[in-house]
C-alpha cells in the first residue's frame, strides 16, 4: 500500500458515505468500502440501540453470521461472536476493535480480524480507524433523525388518536355539533345534527347556517356575525331555535365559539342543544303559575265576598248591639223610673208614718184630754163618743204600724245567714210576753230548734205575728194553748205553730194570707188584716214557703219552710 | 244654779204636739220650765241667743233639747248639727222626739250627735209615760255637762 492509497481510498469513502439518513444503506457503504479498500478479512459493525444499553449488529464481512443479533453495551465483542460461532479460536493472529464515538457518545464498534502483520497492520489500522472517524458523525445524524421521526410518528399517532377521541365525542354527543366558515358555508356537522336535520352529510355541507333558522331569528344572528367580524372571539351562548328539512322547529341554547387560525376567526363552532322540552316545561310553569293565578283570583274574589258577608254580618250585629243598647238605655230608663217610683213609695211610707200620725196623736190625745179633763161635765153618751174616737186612732194607728212593718218586710235589703230558730222564737215570745200574759196563754216550745238560712229581723217578726195570730183566734173563754216545734225535711226545715183555736174552713187557707182579708168582724177579733201576709211576704222573700192545715172547730196548724243551715 | 229648775226647750211645729207635750207635762208633774220654739231657724236663734234671745233671763240656755226632725225653714238634723258645731253648746243633751220610725233618720241622727231617739206614742197615756222617762233619765240620773264653755 503507498502512502498516496490511503487518501485515494478515504477521499473514495467521503464521496460516498453520508448521503443519506438510511442507516442500513450507509452502513452498508461504508462495510462495502472496507473489504474493497483496506483487504480486511472479516469485520463487524456493532450499532447502539435505540435505547443505549445494547449494540446491534447489523452489517458484517466474511462472517457466516445473520444481522440483527444484540449484544449488552460492555459485553465483549469477539466473546459474542465466538459464541454465536462468526469466528473461529485462532483463526488468525490479529484482531481489534475501533470504537465509533461522535460528540462524546458511544455510537457503535467496528471489529475487524485482519491477514496483515506489522507495519501493513499497523498502517491498516490507522486507515481503519480514520474512516471510523468519517462514519461517527454520519451514525449520529442519522440516529437523531431516527429519534426525530420516531418522536414525530409518535406525536402523529397521539393526535391521530386525540381527534379520533374527539371525532367519537363530537359524532356520539346528543348535542348538534356544526362549524362554519365566516360565510356561514356549512364545513362540518355531527351524527346528532344530521339525524336532526334531514340531510345526509354531503347535501349539509353544502347549505349555509341561515338554511337551519327560521327568518325571524335571522337580524340576531346578522348582529352576532357583525360583532364577530369586528373582532369579538367571545363565546356568546344565546338561545334560538332551529328548522329541519320538514320545517319542523325545535328550541335550541347555543354554545357559540370562534375557530381561530393564525389569529384570526377562521370559522364558528356551534353547539346547540335541544332545549324544546324545558321550553315545555318553562310553558308548563308558566301555566301553571298562569292557573295558579287564576285560582287566586278566584280565591280573592271568594274570600272578598266573604268579607262582603261578613262586613253585612257585622253591621247587622252592629244593628242588633244598637237596638240592644236602645233596648238596655229603655231598661235602665224603666229601672230608674221603678227606682223613682221606690223613691216616691219611701217618700210616702215616711209620711204615712209621720205626717199621718200626727193628727192621729191630736184626735188621740184630746178625745182622752176631754175624758180626763171634762170627763164629769159630760153625759154618757158624750163619754161614749169621745172613747170611740180614742179607739178608732188607737185601730188606725194599728192599721199603720202594720202597713208600715209589710212595707219594710216587701223593701227591706235581704241578706240571708245562718239563724238560730231557737234565738228567734225566744225574742218573738219576749215580745209578745204582755199579750200572752193577758190571755193566760200556755206556749210550748218543742226543741231543739235548728239552724235555717234567713234573715233574722224579718224571721223575728213572721215567727212574732204567727203566735200572736196562735193566740188570738180562740173561741171565746178558752184559754189559748200555743204548740211549736220544727222538723227536717230534706234541706229544708218547717217550723210548725200549732193552735186551739177556731179553725179556718178550707176555702179560706189561701185567702188568710192575703193582705187586708179578715174573715171575721172587728169587734170579733180586732186585728188589721195584715199579719198573716206579713208572714207570707217576708219567708218567700227569704226563698221559703208558707201554708196550713186546719179544720174548723180543730184548731189550726200553720206551718213556714226555709232553707236548713245545719 | 243648783237649786235653780233647769229649762227644757222643746222643737216643736205641730201646735198639736205642743199643747199634748205641754199637757202631759203637767200630767206627769213636771216642773222643768218649758220653752218652745216653732222651727229650726228659731231654735238656733235660741241656742244662739240672737235678738230677742239674748236676754238669758227670760230664755235660759236649756239643760235638755226636745228635738222634732221635721220642721219648716231648717231641719231637726240641721239644728243637731249645728248644735255639735257650736263651742258653748255642743254637750247639751240633745233628745230627739219625733214621728218617724225610718231606719235612716235614726241612724243620721245619731251620726249627727243625738243622745237619744224616741218616737211620739199615739196613746196619750204612753206620751205622759215617755216624757217621765225622759226627765228621769236626763234631768235626774245622768250628771249635767258644763256649759258655755
Amino acid at each position: 500500500m503507498n502512502p498516496e492509497q490511503p487518501l485515494q481510498q478515504l477521499y473514495e469513502l467521503g464521496l460516498t458515505v453520508g448521503r443519506t439518513l438510511d442507516l442500513d444503506h450507509e452502513t452498508a457503504v461504508f462495510m462495502d468500502w472496507l473489504a474493497r479498500s483496506t483487504g480486511v478479512a472479516q469485520a463487524a459493525l456493532f450499532v447502539a440501540g435505540q435505547t443505549g444499553h445494547t449494540l446491534c449488529l447489523i452489517q458484517a464481512v466474511g462472517l457466516p453470521l445473520p444481522i440483527g443479533g444484540e449484544l449488552p453495551v460492555g459485553f465483549d465483542p469477539w466473546r459474542w461472536l465466538r459464541e454465536k460461532g462468526g469466528v473461529e479460536e485462532g483463526d488468525g493472529p490479529c484482531q481489534y476493535a475501533v470504537p465509533l464515538i461522535a460528540e462524546q457518545r458511544l455510537l457503535g464498534v467496528l471489529c475487524v480480524r485482519s491477514r496483515r502483520a506489522g507495519e501493513e497492520l499497523v498502517q491498516e489500522q490507522r486507515l481503519v480507524e480514520t474512516a471510523a472517524g468519517y462514519l461517527a458523525p454520519v451514525l449520529a445524524n442519522i440516529l437523531r433523525y431516527r429519534t426525530l421521526e420516531e418522536e414525530v410518528a409518535r406525536r402523529v399517532a397521539e393526535l391521530a388518536e386525540s381527534e379520533a377521541r374527539y371525532r367519537l365525542l363530537a359524532e356520539t354527543a346528543r348535542d348538534i355539533i356544526l362549524v362554519h366558515d365566516m360565510e356561514g358555508r356549512i364545513l362540518y356537522v355531527n351524527q346528532a345534527g344530521l339525524e336532526w336535520s334531514g340531510y345526509s352529510k354531503e347535501e349539509a355541507l353544502g347549505k349555509l347556517v341561515t338554511d337551519f333558522i327560521p327568518p325571524e331569528h335571522l337580524p340576531a344572528l346578522a348582529q352576532r356575525r357583525d360583532q364577530r367580524a369586528a373582532g369579538e372571539f367571545d363565546r356568546y351562548v344565546y338561545e334560538t331555535e332551529f328548522v329541519n328539512r320538514h320545517g319542523e322547529r325545535i328550541a335550541v341554547e347555543v354554545s357559540s365559539s370562534p375557530v381561530l387560525h393564525e389569529g384570526q376567526a377562521a370559522g364558528i363552532l356551534l353547539v346547540a342543544r335541544d332545549v324544546t322540552w324545558r321550553k315545555q316545561a318553562e310553558g308548563m310553569l308558566r301555566q301553571h303559575a298562569e292557573e295558579l293565578e287564576r285560582r287566586v283570583a278566584e280565591r280573592t274574589a271568594e274570600l272578598e265576598e266573604r268579607m262582603a258577608e261578613v262586613e253585612r254580618l257585622n253591621r247587622a250585629l252592629t244593628n242588633l248591639l244598637e237596638d240592644l243598647q236602645a233596648a238596655n238605655r229603655n231598661l235602665e230608663a224603666t229601672a230608674a223610673q221603678l227606682r223613682e217610683a221606690n223613691e216616691e213609695l219611701e217618700a210616702f211610707v215616711y209620711s204615712v208614718s209621720h205626717d199621718l200620725r200626727a193628727p192621729l196623736r191630736a184626735m188621740e190625745g184630746f178625745a182622752q184630754a176631754l175624758l180626763e179633763d171634762y170627763g164629769g161635765e159630760m153625759d154618757p153618751t158624750a163619754r161614749d163618743y169621745a172613747g170611740r174616737v180614742v179607739a178608732a186612732a188607737q185601730r188606725m194607728d194599728a192599721l199603720i204600724q202594720d202597713l208600715l212593718t209589710y212595707s219594710r218586710v216587701s223593701r227591706t235589703d235581704i241578706r240571708l245567714g245562718p239563724v238560730d230558730l231557737e234565738l228567734v222564737v225566744q225574742d218573738a215570745l219576749r215580745e209578745l210576753e204582755v199579750e200572752v200574759q193577758k190571755k193566760e196563754a200556755q206556749i210550748v216550745v218543742e226543741g231543739p230548734l235548728p239552724m235555717v238560712r234567713a234573715h233574722y229581723t224579718v224571721l223575728a217578726q213572721v215567727v212574732s205575728n204567727l203566735i200572736s195570730n196562735a193566740v188570738k183566734f180562740v173561741a171565746g173563754g178558752v184559754r189559748p194553748r200555743v204548740r211549736l216545734w220544727a222538723e227536717e225535711r230534706g234541706q229544708w226545715v218547717r217550723l210548725w205553730v200549732e193552735d186551739n183555736g177556731i179553725g179556718i174552713p178550707p176555702e179560706h187557707h189561701e185567702r188568710v194570707f192575703r193582705i187586708f182579708e179578715r174573715l171575721h168582724s172587728i169587734e170579733t177579733y180586732p186585728g188589721t188584716g195584715v199579719g198573716l201576709a206579713i208572714v207570707k211576704k217576708g219567708v218567700e222573700r227569704m226563698g221559703g214557703r208558707v201554708g196550713l192545715e186546719s179544720e174548723v172547730g180543730q184548731g189550726s196548724r200553720f206551718w213556714i219552710e226555709l232553707c236548713g243551715a245545719g | 244654779m243648783f237649786t235653780q229648775v233647769q229649762t227644757i226647750l222643746l222643737v216643736e211645729d205641730d201646735p198639736n204636739d205642743v199643747l199634748l207635750i205641754q199637757r202631759a207635762f203637767r200630767k206627769a208633774r213636771l216642773v222643768n220650765p218649758l220653752q218652745v220654739v216653732r222651727d229650726g231657724e228659731e231654735a238656733i236663734a235660741y241656742l244662739g241667743g240672737e235678738g230677742a234671745y239674748a236676754d238669758r233671763e227670760q230664755y235660759p240656755l236649756p239643760a235638755l233639747v226636745l228635738l222634732d226632725l221635721k220642721l219648716p225653714r231648717r231641719s231637726g238634723f240641721e239644728v243637731l248639727q249645728w248644735i255639735r258645731q257650736h263651742a258653748g253648746l255642743k254637750r247639751v243633751p240633745v233628745v230627739v222626739l219625733t214621728s218617724s220610725r225610718n231606719g235612716p233618720d235614726i241612724n243620721q241622727a245619731y251620726e249627727l250627735g243625738a243622745n237619744s231617739y224616741l218616737v211620739k206614742p199615739v196613746g196619750f197615756e204612753g206620751l205622759v209615760d215617755l216624757l217621765k222617762a225622759v226627765h228621769l233619765y236626763w234631768m235626774v240620773l245622768s250628771e249635767k255637762p258644763e256649759m258655755g264653755t
